[in-house]
């Protein structure tokens, strides 16, 4: 169109134009930055709402109005630049993503078009080679039935030729009836052994001796599957597999036997193996049935710690099973040489009787608070508060870190449930499983078929209760004898697997010994002769020697405490090594007290037991007289003027109740008789004639006062000087 | 240095600092006071300047008192202060200039 040509005087050219420039308006409209404009408008229009009022020379409060105004509008400005800003660079960053990923996709479509092209060149290369110069990344995918190598004879074509050969020769081993037949499907502990026997079990009935019912058996030996799972020694597989295991089945699966069975194959691995036996079980006294654990229930290694147990039986076990949980924890801390085993029987009733023993302690404790008003610290019962949750974590500790310490966990019971086993669930990914069913009862066998958390994989799943159902289908139809113990475990390194258990001969109980020490233990370590070297060297690693100075300062110190145990032993007849050292003469310090008296431990005349306040050492009854009380009798010689309110009977109480306190320790006059309503109560004593007593004391260096104020005194015995 | 928009919102903010001294100074017609205030917040401004001034020369000429000067300087660097400081005098030096 030519400018020149237009006729401005129509309407219509006007119109168009317009309409023209409005087009162009919208389109630049849509095409301008609308934030970046608005944003530096803002900050052009504050700039002149600040500047110009003050070049105008108005009103201070007219330009500061103004100025705060601008103000204002430069901080919105401010605030839309910078969103402006992070739009534009999120759209930048967007589009380099892109643009990376586009690269990526193109580079790896060039690679693999390269890829192809060289591949096809190289097949095409091979195309006249023999099958051995192939390359085996360009052969064909070998078919069902073939051997490794296309085009070659086969397993089944290799017997069919050297059939024809021996025929050829005259032999042939159909003739020969002792050779086996080589079959593909027949599992390996088969190999060799004929196969005739093996179908043919042998069955017999018995009564049982608690129901009284009659029971079908069957005999296992020499069988080598059962209801199509294998017959497996589990137990001497449980010894071989250096980690922990977590066991489960009902009452009456044989869980105890299957424990049995593999303490004595520990010890056919290894003799030196070091046994503890926590027992959460008792046998029925009644009948006369005790707990067996291959003569390991004979070892003071063997902690029989129930539910069922109360009061003080249920206490000293308490005390004696935490001191060697705490042994165990150091073992699995540091290590040992020899490989050490915790048996555990029923690990979930084992947590009941920790809680069970801090519920009754905590009663006693009570029970204590409330008799004795204001109690000395230093004595009350023990309480078994944290053991519950020390055993717990133990077992988890255990079961996972105790393999690189070779230490090593067997930890059986009823329920396979995360809390009532008092295990983690991730410990069950670092031990093996075994869960025990028999006589109908197979829920430990079932339950892992139905949590993936055990088995993960569906198709193991699948397959494993395919299995069970096949073992139940045959072992009904033999008539479900009672006597076979079927598995689930992932003991070895096959995975999860169902395994028959064989039928197990009664184990000779093993010889205990040093690692292992029956019960009474004697007071001299004698050495075992043993052809093991292993166990002649931790033999001599453990033999305790004591010193000539220490023998003879336990020679000396019988009779010494038989004339001074009434000031030194306390109301319970125990003695505090760390203040008795000072008296006894000679040592140089506790610790040598301690040594003096683990020497008369060690020949029976005494214990170390454990008490709220530390470690005390009880002398036994051949050591001391027996229920002998002394009683204080101020001699006639030695009476002097009693201090005011004070009488003979008062002054005894004061002293006798004063012999019960530790030697050593500090009372103040208001503690003492708060400890003791007789002296308050029957006797009227009060703070002041206590303090007139005590200072009469503190004169023949029986008690001392600690200052002049005479606020706190010290217990320092010997009263009969 | 990339010039963005997030360029022209620091620009924005440190205006900000200029406004707010360029209204101390407008203040001071209404209040006279006010001038004793900003007299103040001056002295010390220049006591600062003195300060900063005595410890960098030391510093230039390696003297080993200089390294024990240390001034408050709002936990911002050095030269963010000083930028502070120079827009915050150029606010109001443009304002006394203008309505004086």
């Amino acid at each position: 169109m030519n400018v020149l040509e237009v006729d401005f005087s129509e309407k219509r050219v006007w119109r168009g134009i317009g309409s023209a420039i409005t087009q162009g308006s919208k389109v630049a409209y849509d095409a301008a930055p609308k934030k970046a404009i608005l944003g530096y408008a803002g900050i052009v229009v504050a700039l002149g709402l600040w500047l110009s009022p003050l070049s105008q020379r108005l009103h201070p409060r007219v330009s500061i109005t103004l100025s705060l105004g601008a103000a204002g509008l430069l901080a919105l400005s401010a605030s839309s630049l910078d969103d402006l800003q992070d739009d534009s660079d999120e759209a930048r960053q967007g589009k380099e993503l892109n643009r990376a990923l586009r690269q990526t996709a193109v580079e790896s479509v060039e690679a693999t078009r390269q890829y192809a092209a060289i591949t096809s060149e190289r097949v095409a290369a091979s195309q006249g080679l023999p099958a051995h110069l192939i390359e085996p990344d360009l052969l064909p995918p070998k078919e069902e039935g073939q051997g490794y190598v296309a085009g070659q004879p086969s397993m089944s074509d290799f017997d069919a030729l050297i059939a024809e050969e021996e025929k050829k020769l005259g032999t042939s081993t159909e003739t020969e009836e002792s050779q086996p037949a080589y079959t593909k499907a027949e599992p390996l502990a088969t190999m060799g052994k004929p196969v005739a026997a093996q179908t043919q079990y042998s069955f017999s009935t018995r009564i049982n001796p608690r129901s009284n019912a009659e029971e079908r058996l069957i005999d296992l030996n020499g069988h080598d599957t059962y209801g199509g799972l294998p017959i497996v020694d589990l137990a001497a597989e449980m010894a071989s597999d250096p980690r922990g295991c977590l066991g489960f089945g009902s009452t009456g699966c044989g869980k105890s036997e299957l424990l049995k069975q593999a303490i004595a194959a520990q010890v056919k691995v290894d003799e030196a193996s070091d046994f503890t036996v926590f027992a959460h079980k008792s046998g029925n006294a009644a009948t006369g049935e005790e707990i067996d654990y291959a003569g390991l229930e004979k070892s003071s290694d063997c902690f029989v710690f129930t539910a069922s147990q109360t009061g003080s039986t249920l206490e000293r076990e308490a005390t004696r099973f935490e001191r060697r949980v705490k042994v165990l924890e150091g073992l699995i801390e540091e290590g040992c040489l020899a490989p050490t085993v915790v048996v555990i029987d029923q690990s979930n009733q084992g947590i009941k009787a920790a809680n069970k023993a801090h519920r009754e302690a905590k009663q006693r404790r009570e029970e204590y608070n409330a008799s004795v008003e204001k109690c000395d610290q230093d004595r009350g019962p023990i309480d078994f508060k944290y053991l519950a949750e020390d055993y717990s974590e133990f077992l988890n500790t255990g079961l996972v870190d105790g393999r690189t310490k070779k230490v090593k966990l067997w930890s059986f019971g009823h329920a396979n449930t995360n809390k009532s086993a008092g295990v983690d669930h991730q410990i069950k990914q670092n031990v093996f499983f075994i869960g025990l069913g028999r006589a109908g009862n197979y829920q430990a066998v079932e339950n892992p078929m139905k949590d993936n958390r055990f088995i993960s994989s569906q198709s193991d799943r699948d397959r494993l209760q395919a299995q069970l159902n096949d073992y139940l289908q045959q072992h009904n139809a033999n008539g479900a004898p009672v006597n076979v113990v079927i598995a689930i475990t992932t003991c070895g390194n096959e995975g999860w697997r169902l395994v028959v258990l064989p039928q197990y001969q009664p184990v000779e109980p093993i010889k205990l010994g040093l690692t292992n020490p029956p019960k009474e233990a004697p007071a001299k370590i004698e050495s075992e002769p043993t052809h093991n070297s292993q166990a002649a060297s931790l033999e001599a690693m453990l033999k305790i020697s004591y010193t000539q100075g220490q023998v003879e300062a336990a020679r000396r110190f019988i009779p010494w405490l038989r004339t001074n145990h009434a000031m030194h032993c306390d109301s319970s007849g125990l003695i505090n090594p760390q203040t008795v050292w000072s008296y006894f003469g000679g040592m140089a310090g506790s610790e040598d007290m301690e040594a003096v008296l683990q020497v008369l431990t060690d020949q029976g005349v005494g214990e170390f037991v454990n008490v709220s306040g530390g470690t005390r050492w009880k002398p036994s009854a051949k050591l001391l007289p027996q229920n002998k009380t002394v009683r204080y009798t101020v001699p006639a010689a030695k009476q002097q003027a009693k201090p005011k309110g004070l009488t003979t009977e008062s002054i005894g109480a004061v002293i006798n109740h004063l012999s019960n306190k530790q030697i050593g320790t500090y009372h103040t006059p208001s503690e003492f008789l708060n400890s003791s309503r007789v002296l308050r109560q029957k006797f009227g004593i009060d703070a002041d004639m206590l303090v007139q007593l005590l200072g009469v004391l503190e004169k023949r260096d029986v008690v001392a006062f600690t200052d002049t104020t005479k606020t706190q005194f010290q217990y320092k015995g010997a009263i009969a000087k | 240095m990339r010039i963005t928009h997030r360029t022209a919102a620091t620009f924005c903010r440190y205006c900000l600092l200029s406004i707010a001294a360029s209204v101390a100074i407008q203040l001071i017609k209404v209040w006279a006071d006010m001038a004793v205030i900003v007299g103040a917040v001056g002295v010390v401004g220049l006591v600062y300047a003195l300060v900063f001034a005595v410890r960098y020369y030391g510093l230039f000429k390696g003297a080993r008192w200089a390294n024990d000067i240390d001034l408050h300087t709002l936990d911002i660097g050095l030269i963010e202060f000083v930028s502070f400081a120079a827009w915050l005098g150029s606010g109001a030096l443009i304002t006394w200039l203008l309505i004086w």
